[in-house]
């Protein structure tokens, strides 16, 4: 059975086709002004890549944001029960721990041993520790996530960076620039701060649970091992991590739901 | 279902009537009850030599208004010797013990009787004092006067409860005491002054005939010990009417027979029930208590609990404005919802169906 | 309440605030009117009418209007001295934003939306305000209000347990009844007491069993009916109230709709008029608010009035009592009562979970939260912790936790 599962995040829209539970194709694009023509286009990608027609997908579940939006989908689905679908299939069916990074919001997910979701945490109406964050922080660094990576490899004293708040970060940031400060530390700074936040959050679940890493951020190099050394957990990264929800979102099959 | 309270205070009431007015209403039953009684409860006689209550005329303190009770047994709560008639039954277990102590009654006379008054206990703990004793009736309607005259209640400190009990328990040690001694053979010759010590103080001793439409034997002077002992008498039963303008059942922190009964309240057949996840912590029934008993409060756990000091009046189940948070059994079997009527939500007419999926 | 420091800078405190607030357009009807539509019992209309009524010409005068705030002030005493008790609680997203122009805005936005009301003319009648010492920015509010009101500032500590505290509150509360009768020049006694406590505990009366019916059959009336039902009774008589609610719940009783959605239990931060959003968005959703533990509602009206002594005292003490088990306020030290509450609720009514509201920026809410979660995750309740404020743009978001929420339920039933 093939079916289409489509992530609309804030940033990216991303397209997963699978057949049964194989990936056979993905796609990808930013986010922009239209979404659903970008979503539409998107999944016109994904059937060119996987050859096949559009009339063979059974079914199309929408996820994400703007899962509304998105009209073609025949049933919607949250983020986190993709994620959480997802996680539970790519981990070999055990009880773990997801941490999501989207582009809006972090959230940390607890499956348990059926593949269901317990409990679930998501960080709060502010922005800072999500993926748009990062790309201002980049922006600001006159880099992208990649780069902004890597810089924050290379980073011998890494700096504390205090405010919590988006807005407030930045001019912390620019600040810091003013003073000389070398863009590396700065970065692994930043890293540091929101590793800092997720560790936060990852503490409030048992520490024994195994953790998995998804969403377009958990490719930033660098930021995984900041939360492993502030956590003290081992996490492990997905292949293809921005992926993850979409591919969640296709083998979700929530016949109940109906796009409202 | 009628309201606890109210069901106590009818209870309370006719208990009064029975016990206090018995030995009027039973008079033509006596015969047949004291002979069927004889076949298994001895008949207690004080021997040879030893004083025993007919002994005394009227005018002296330890005047039994003459008649013979109707039922020669021992309830556990106040049903005095004095009641007029003699009374319903014979007396409190405290004028039993002290008498036979001064008789030595050998024990396998008592043991009938003991095994009564315990089996009793255990089958209602200190619902007797609750719902029956006649001096608690009493105290209750004292209180009944003080909130009609609008005399706010004063709740006393645990403290000050637990020195009534330690008064009341040194009362049953040296009445006791006395009452063994003098039972002596070489002691002998003080019975007729130091006989039933504690009857001797005891308020219902005065309160009993009076409502009973006697009068009861206010005073002796004849020698120096009954003067004593008379205006001790007077000086427990002024406490005892004046505590009640301050507090509730306050006599029942140190009435003695209250205190052996409380030894029988835990692992009686009523029981107190709590389901701690239920409770809210409002105090409802700690205020309401009589006995000014927190612990129903304080408990954190499911649990039986019957204190020592309760008297099982039920108010804080009652009181309680969470269902199903405390609860009365009688051996086990729950006696159904007792909370007020006015906080049970109505019915929905039908019973919901939820679909479970 | 150092009122002689203040009246100076009163006038010009008035001065400011009085002429840039004066647009008093509060409420827009058509936010009324788009409930009202949701509503399926023509018996709500009555509330709906006392509201308009409220919003727009504020409290009739006919009798002396005192206000208040917090369940922890009795209601029953100010109308024992025949007054009319005007709770003044109030998430008012304009208003808000009018607070802001003397409140800080990051401050408390019940505080900010209170402030804003106060210096438009909604509450022009009231003769005395009533703040509880229950948090600090209530507190300092007293002394805001002081330059336009008479406030009476009544503080009975942060101990809402029966042995820590009753006697204090208890003690409070007689001056409070002494402070009402010497203003109010009226002699109420245990009489007055008693038929006052007669109408709450009707009251009581009727909101258990509505509460029981919407447990059950969560749409028999609906959450916005049901808080529209609460926000009346704001500032309703008493009588009035219970009439209408009678009717409410008599007409909702013969409905039997029955919903096959998750019901959940919501407590936390009181869900005012016209705040709806998050029950707009557990509606849209699909999760269907069963009960709740909020203080407006539950606290508020779930407890009688038990006398047990018929003296004057023993009535106060009552009342002590009655609020001591109504605070739902996490300022006080109450966290054991509601936690239980929480879990009785739902095993009592077979609920689904949990959902617990913090209105962003009253820590105190939020402060217990982490505990909360933690013993409720031991027993197995699904809970989920939602934060937001007044504005509007977080909607999304907080749609997408509670549909997770449903499905997280919804998969674990099957
Ligand atoms: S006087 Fe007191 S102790 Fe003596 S029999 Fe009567 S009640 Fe019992
Ligand atoms: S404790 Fe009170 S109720 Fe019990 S027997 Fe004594 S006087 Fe009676
Ligand atoms: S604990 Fe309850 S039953 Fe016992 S005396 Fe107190 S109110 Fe009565
Ligand atoms: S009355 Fe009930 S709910 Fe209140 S404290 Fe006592 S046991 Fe708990």
């Amino acid at each position: 059975m093939l079916k289409a599962g489509i992530d609309m995040g804030s940033v990216m829209v991303k397209c997963v086709i699978v057949n049964g539970e194989t990936i056979i194709a993905k796609s990808a694009a930013r986010n922009g002004p239209m979404p659903e023509i970008i979503a539409d286009t998107v999944l016109q990608q994904a059937l060119k890549n996987a050859e096949i027609d559009f009339s063979l997908i059974e079914k199309i579940v929408c996820t994400g944001y703007g899962r509304y939006i998105f009209t073609k989908a025949h049933a919607t689905v949250t983020e986190i029960s993709a994620a959480a679908k997802a996680s539970f299939l790519l981990s070999g069916k055990q009880r773990c721990l997801v941490i999501d990074i989207g582009g809006q919001d972090t959230k940390i997910i607890e499956v348990d041993h059926n593949g269901e979701v317990v409990d679930f945490l998501m960080n709060d109406k502010c922005a800072a520790g999500t993926g748009r964050f990062l790309e201002m922080m980049a922006g600001v660094l006159g880099t992208d996530l990649h780069g902004f990576g890597t810089l924050s490899l290379k980073a011998e004293r890494p700096v504390t960076i205090n405010a919590t708040c988006s807005v407030f970060a930045e001019s912390e940031v620019i600040s810091l620039l003013a003073h000389n400060e070398k863009k590396d530390n700065i970065a692994a700074g930043l890293l540091n701060a929101i590793a800092g936040r997720i560790s936060t959050m990852l503490n409030h679940f048992q520490s024994q649970i195994p953790v998995f890493f998804c969403g377009g951020p958990a490719e930033i190099p660098g930021l995984k091992q900041a939360i492993e050394k502030i956590s003290g957990r081992n996490i492990r990264i997905f292949d293809n991590p921005g992926f993850v929800v979409a591919y969640g979102a296709a083998l979700c099959v929530f016949p109940q739901i109906e796009p409202i | 279902m009628i309201r606890i309270s109210v069901a106590r205070r009818i209870v309370q009431i006719i208990c009064f009537v029975l016990l206090v007015y018995g030995g009027y209403i039973f008079k033509d039953w006596k015969e047949s009850a004291e002979t069927s009684q004889q076949k298994i409860f001895p008949t207690l006689k004080a021997p040879e030599g030893s004083v025993s209550t007919t002994q005394f005329e009227k005018g002296s303190i330890l005047w039994p208004s003459g008649a013979t009770p109707v039922i020669e047994n021992y309830p556990p709560s106040l049903v005095c010797r004095f009641n007029p008639k003699g009374g319903m039954f014979k007396a409190c277990i405290m004028h039993f013990l002290s008498e036979n102590l001064t008789w030595q009654t050998s024990f396998k006379y008592l043991l009938p009787y003991i095994t009564l008054f315990i089996a009793l206990c255990f089958l209602l703990g200190r619902v007797w004092c609750g719902w029956v004793c006649p001096i608690g009736t009493v105290g209750d309607f004292l209180t009944y006067l003080r909130r009609k005259m609008n005399i706010p209640v004063r709740r006393f400190p645990e403290r000050f409860r637990l020195n009534l009990s330690i008064t009341g328990y040194s009362l049953m040690v040296i009445a006791l005491a006395i009452s063994t001694v003098i039972g002596m053979p070489n002691y002998a010759r003080f019975q007729c002054y130091w006989f039933l010590p504690y009857c001797q103080i005891c308020p219902a001793r005065l309160i009993c005939p009076m409502f009973g439409l006697i009068k009861p034997n206010w005073k002796d002077f004849s020698t120096g010990i009954t003067t004593c002992f008379t205006i001790l008498a007077w000086i427990v039963l002024g406490l005892f009417v004046a505590a009640f303008y301050f507090g509730r059942r306050v006599w029942c922190h140190m009435c003695v027979v209250g205190l052996i009964n409380s030894w029988f309240n835990k692992g009686s057949g009523i029981e107190l029930h709590k389901k701690a996840i239920k409770c809210i912590k409002c105090g409802y029934c700690a205020d309401a208590c009589p006995m000014g008993l927190t612990a129903m409060y304080q408990l954190n756990r499911d649990a039986i609990y019957n204190q020592a000091g309760c008297i099982m009046c039920m108010r804080c189940v009652e009181v309680c404005p969470r269902k199903g948070c405390l609860n009365v059994s009688f051996f086990g079997k729950k006696i159904g919802n007792m909370q007020r009527r006015t906080l049970d939500a109505k019915k929905v007419s039908e019973p919901v169906r939820r679909n479970v999926a | 309440m150092q009122k002689k420091f203040l009246s100076q800078y009163e006038e010009m405190l008035l001065k400011n605030l009085k002429c840039s607030s004066s647009d008093s357009d509060n409420i827009p009807d058509h936010v009324l009117v788009e409930y009202m539509k949701k509503s399926n019992l023509s018996s709500m209309e009555g509330f709906y009418q006392e509201i308009l009524d409220f919003e727009r010409n504020g409290i009739d005068n006919s009798e002396k209007p005192v206000g208040f705030f917090c369940n922890i002030v009795p209601e029953e005493i100010m109308l024992a001295c025949s007054l009319r008790p005007v709770r003044l609680c109030c998430e008012d997203y304009g208003c808000g934003s009018k607070g802001e122009e003397i409140v800080p805005g990051d401050i408390c936005p019940v505080i900010k939306s209170i402030c804003g009301k106060f210096y438009s003319n909604t509450y022009d009648n009231l003769e005395v305000v009533v703040i509880p010492g229950t948090c600090d920015p209530k507190a300092k509010l007293a002394e805001i209000l002081s330059p336009v009101k008479q406030v009476y500032f009544l503080d009975i500590g942060r101990n809402s347990e029966y042995l820590g505290n009753v006697d204090v509150w208890e003690k409070k509360y007689t001056q409070f009844f002494q402070f009402l009768k010497e203003t109010f020049h009226c002699n109420a006694g245990r009489r007055q007491l008693l038929s006052a406590c007669k109408l709450t505990n009707a009251r009581t009366e009727i909101f258990r069993s509505i509460y029981q019916l919407r447990a059950e059959q969560p749409d028999s009336i609906n959450v916005f009916d049901y808080y529209i039902m609460m926000y009346a009774g704001f500032f309703m008589k008493v009588e009035k109230w219970n009439a209408l609610a009678g009717k409410v719940y008599r007409q909702a009783k013969q409905i039997h709709k029955f919903v096959d959605k998750p019901r959940v239990l919501l407590a936390g931060t009181p869900v005012i008029f016209p705040n709806f959003k998050i029950i707009d968005v557990m509606e849209e959703s699909g999760l269907k608010m069963a009960a709740d533990l909020q203080c407006i509602s539950f606290g508020r009206f779930y407890n009688p009035v038990l006398i047990d002594e018929e003296t004057e005292a023993g009535i106060l003490r009552a009342l002590t009592l009655k609020d001591i088990a109504g605070s739902m306020c996490p300022c006080m030290l109450n966290l054991e009562k509601l936690v239980n509450l929480m879990i009785d609720t739902v095993n009592q009514y077979k609920l689904d979970g949990i959902i617990y509201y913090n209105l962003r920026l009253c820590q105190v809410f939020e402060l217990q939260t982490a505990l909360i979660r933690q013993i409720l995750k031991e027993k197995g309740i699904p809970f989920l912790s939602i934060k937001t404020d007044l504005g509007k743009e977080d909607t999304g978001q907080l749609k997408t936790r509670m549909e997770a929420f449903r499905e997280m339920i919804e998969s674990r039933k099957v």
